[in-house]
């Protein structure tokens, strides 16, 4: 599976908003049982995070695990396993600061 | 004086008005290192590690790529130079330096300039040398300011170098980049200088459809990274009539921890001089990220005034070499810096299994 | 104007690779005709639920494959509205009635969801959240949250969460149709593997196949009654929320059905609830009315929601044990529920259906009627 050319080029403006931001770990869930595109990163975190006071749900940065409470910044990161020909995916994700 | 010697004063003082420089750097360096012995233990042969003087090397993340850590390194430049007034919209020109971009057709720099949301005027391209290609989009970013077809250039090194498993190549290859914002106003650093070799040298090269490079052995010693360094090296130190000594640090490019250290030597430099600038030992060979992030991790503990020659190396074969003079602003814009490169480099070895997955 | 349940069905829910989609129509909708003891040509309309047969079998347009299974093809539907299709595919039906478009309607909800790998069957149903906004999210990941939500505010614990999984299978023995008839302790289900923590695998209902039936009436017949039926929407991210700890759409949907039957949760005397995961039960009966919020856990624990409880909830196993073909499921549940009535066991039931970790849920209030 692979992303469309307009979607990704319509999404792709938003991650200027987000990256950079810090933010805090309200809940996080190790998901370990993936779908086709993040089959081979499983174990990752799944997060709720309060970000400059706005609620967002995203993916913990690589396997890192995310804990209740951890302060985090926002991280430009593929979103998922590309294939060989297809377009890469970047999004946004969750990565802990000390 | 001569005509000679008047046309010698018109050159320098054109050359201080248009003073071209570093506005600001930023680096990243992934947070997973593996050991060499720990790949020796895998490979199932003897540590090559303590020959090519190499402890351990970074390892990027399942998720990152050259894009990501090109975006990493250029949003801590970018941060850093807000206290100096720049503005992001400024950047005219982004080239980013790889032997690793993600596409062959589609330049890691349109990801960078999403990720940055820079403005529309923007001069760009990705750009290849093995590992001289950071360097190379460093000496275009200061040209296009220079020639004053751009306000600000931001220029990156980032690789996450291939290696085969198994061969020699995988006790060095490491990941990470830096990226250098370029202008003519509040200089962290002033460019002296900057001079580049090319020849055709074959010690280091690979086919697209090929996932790993070859490597030449011993060719890419003497007939490749020594002659072309030096040749880099003579050619700027006649243009600007200096010496070795008249340097405070020599950054040259790091395959490993062996060759900087000799080419130092040879080229004149004292073990001071050199030893400052080596994190190859802790980090492995960034390949196009190399030069780059050890000129930013001099740029870390230099002091005002002082004088650092870069000369990098691509495989192929060319060398870039660009002197600087530090500003008497940098060691104060540097007490906010945060994450400097030293820093970065974490203490989370992983196992080969683990290096595998990634 | 009443509305009769003239007739249901239910088809095995499980892995039934020798049964196609079409089957699996065909069974239901056949089955629920007979059992009504109908001319097939009563049916003046057919709503169809479904959830994933566009994307795993490529198959869109199902109204008109409904409806070509019966020999007069009646105007047809396809409702979707990820887990809570069927419960919204009777709703659309009952509006067709009360508005009297129509005076019998069939509807059936089918999905065949095993013939796909499993990682494949995880993205599919991963398109009822907010594929944007939740990316990288899987049900369990959110229901996951939702869970640690609970834990955290209520003290919910691994125990109680086990509880409904083993009560789920414990009453599922008595259902012939249901996907499992195992019973597993309260201890294997806290050790069975993690899927997304604090989720365990056996917190989760499980990937099936099946298809069950309803016909509808407002002609004057013998059988169980709707009373009552209402719709709760809320966003469709677990970050819009409010409350991370209910489900306000149940509350607004239980709101509407509780007022159109004129009852209130007291006098419910079983429920089939939307158990996706262990939570979603524990949120159903808290946000029913059944318990005080926070207690849902506690009182499972202690067998209030079991045979001899104060209310028995999931009699046919729920989704955890009866399976969980998702397009059927609101089906089932009213067609289990009418199928209890109908053998003297209950009086007043009620049925609750999500969609989602939310954004969607539909309640229905069953009654004995004369």
């Amino acid at each position: 599976m692979t992303i469309n050319p307009a979607t990704y080029w319509r999404r792709n403006k938003e991650w200027r908003i987000l990256l950079g931001k810090k933010g805090k770990v309200l809940f996080s869930t190790r998901v370990r049982v993936a779908t086709e595109r993040q089959e081979k990163w499983a174990p990752y975190c799944f997060v709720l995070a309060d970000i400059e006071g706005k609620k967002y749900e995203m993916m913990g940065a690589g396997k890192e695990e995310l804990k209740e409470g951890d302060k985090i910044v926002c991280t430009l990161r593929r979103l998922s396993e590309p294939t060989s020909e297809g377009l890469i995916e970047y999004g946004v994700k969750a990565k802990k600061v000390k | 004086m001569n005509e000679s010697g008047r046309s010698n004063d018109l050159t320098i003082t054109m050359k201080k008005k248009r003073a071209v420089g570093i506005v600001a750097y930023g680096a990243y360096l992934p947070k997973f290192l593996i050991k060499t012995e720990e790949i020796a233990v895998a490979q199932g042969k003897n540590n090559m590690g303590p020959c090519l003087n190499v402890k351990s090397k970074t390892v990027a993340d399942v998720d990152e790529d050259t894009t990501t850590i090109a975006v990493e390194a250029a949003l801590q430049a970018i941060n850093r130079s807000e206290s100096a007034g720049a503005k992001r919209k400024d950047i005219e020109a982004l080239f980013v330096g790889s032997e690793s971009h993600p596409y062959a057709v589609k330049p890691t720099g349109t990801m960078v300039t999403a990720a940055l949301g820079l403005g529309k005027k923007m001069a760009m391209a990705d750009m290849q040398f093995a590992c001289k290609a950071g360097t190379q989009s460093l000496q275009v970013c200061l040209a296009m300011v220079k020639a004053g077809w751009a306000k600000l250039g931001l220029a990156i090194g980032a690789d996450i170098a291939q290696s085969r498993p198994g061969g020699a190549l995988e006790y060095t290859a490491g990941a990470g980049g830096a990226a250098f914002l370029v202008g003519e106003k509040k200089l962290l650093a002033r460019l002296l200088g900057t001079t580049s070799v090319a020849s055709d040298t074959p010690d280091f090269w690979r086919r697209p459809e090929e996932s790993f490079p070859q490597h030449a052995g011993r060719f890419s010693g003497n007939p490749a990274y020594f002659k072309h360094s030096k040749m880099a090296f003579d050619q700027m130190l006649e243009e600007l009539k200096m010496k070795p000594k008249d340097f405070d640090y020599c950054v040259f490019h790091t395959p490993n921890g062996k060759f900087p250290t000799s080419a130092a030597k040879k080229f004149g430099f004292s073990k001071e001089q050199n030893q400052k600038s080596l994190l190859v030992r802790d980090i492995g060979n960034l390949y196009a990220g190399s030069t780059m992030v050890g000129l930013a991790g001099v740029l870390d503990i230099a002091k005002n005034g002082e004088k650092i020659l870069v000369i990098s190396y691509g495989s192929g074969s060319g060398s870039d070499c660009l002197a600087w003079e530090c500003s008497t602003d940098l060691e104060s814009r540097r007490k906010e810096f945060k994450n400097l490169v030293r820093s970065q480099i974490s203490k989370n070895f992983i196992s080969y299994s683990e290096y595998q997955k990634r | 104007m009443k509305i009769t349940i003239w007739g249901d069905y239910i088809t095995k829910f499980g892995e039934l690779w020798d049964r196609s989609l079409e089957d699996l129509l065909k069974e239901a909708m056949e089955g629920a005709i007979l059992e009504a003891k109908i001319n097939v040509k009563e049916i003046e309309a057919v709503y169809v639920a479904n959830m994933g047969a566009g994307r795993l079998d490529n198959q869109l347009h199902l109204g008109a494959l409904a409806s070509s299974l019966l020999p007069h093809y009646p105007p047809a539907m396809r409702i979707e509205g990820a887990c809570a299709s069927g419960g919204l595919a009777v709703i659309a039906a009952e509006q067709g009635l009360l508005s009297s478009s129509y005076q019998t309607m069939m509807v059936v909800g089918v999905e065949k969801m095993t013939d796909a790998k499993t990682a494949e069957a995880t993205e599919f149903l991963a398109g009822a959240a907010d594929f944007k906004r939740e990316y990288g999210s899987t049900f369990p990941a959110l229901y996951g949250i939702l869970t640690l939500a609970h834990m955290k505010k209520f003290g919910t614990t691994r125990k109680m969460l086990s509880a409904v999984s083993n009560k789920n299978h414990r009453q599922a023995m008595n259902n012939p149709e249901a996907q499992f008839h195992k019973e597993y302790s309260i201890k294997e289900i806290s050790q069975s593997q993690l899927i997304a923590d604090p989720i365990r695998l056996l917190d989760c209902s499980p990937i099936s196949d099946g298809a069950a039936a309803v016909v509808l009436t407002t002609k004057n017949v013998k059988g169980p009654k709707i009373l009552g039926f209402g719709q709760g929407s809320d966003s469709l991210t677990l970050a819009d929320r409010k409350k991370l700890t209910e489900l306000g759409a149940t509350k607004r949907a239980a709101m509407g059905a509780y007022k159109m039957a004129g009852i209130s949760a007291v006098d419910v005397e079983m429920a089939e609830v939307h158990d996706c995961f262990s939570i979603g039960e524990i949120l159903a009966i808290e946000d029913l009315g059944f318990f005080k919020k926070g207690e849902g856990g506690k009182a499972t624990l202690k067998g209030s929601t079991a045979d001899g409880g104060k209310i028995v909830i999931n009699p046919s196993g729920g989704l955890k044990a009866g399976g969980h073909p998702v397009g059927a499921t609101g089906v089932k549940q009213i067609a289990y529920m009418a199928d209890l009535i109908r053998k003297g066991k209950v009086n007043v039931g009620l049925t609750q259906n999500v969609g989602g970790s939310g954004g969607t849920a539909v309640v229905h209030i069953l009654g004995g009627g004369k």
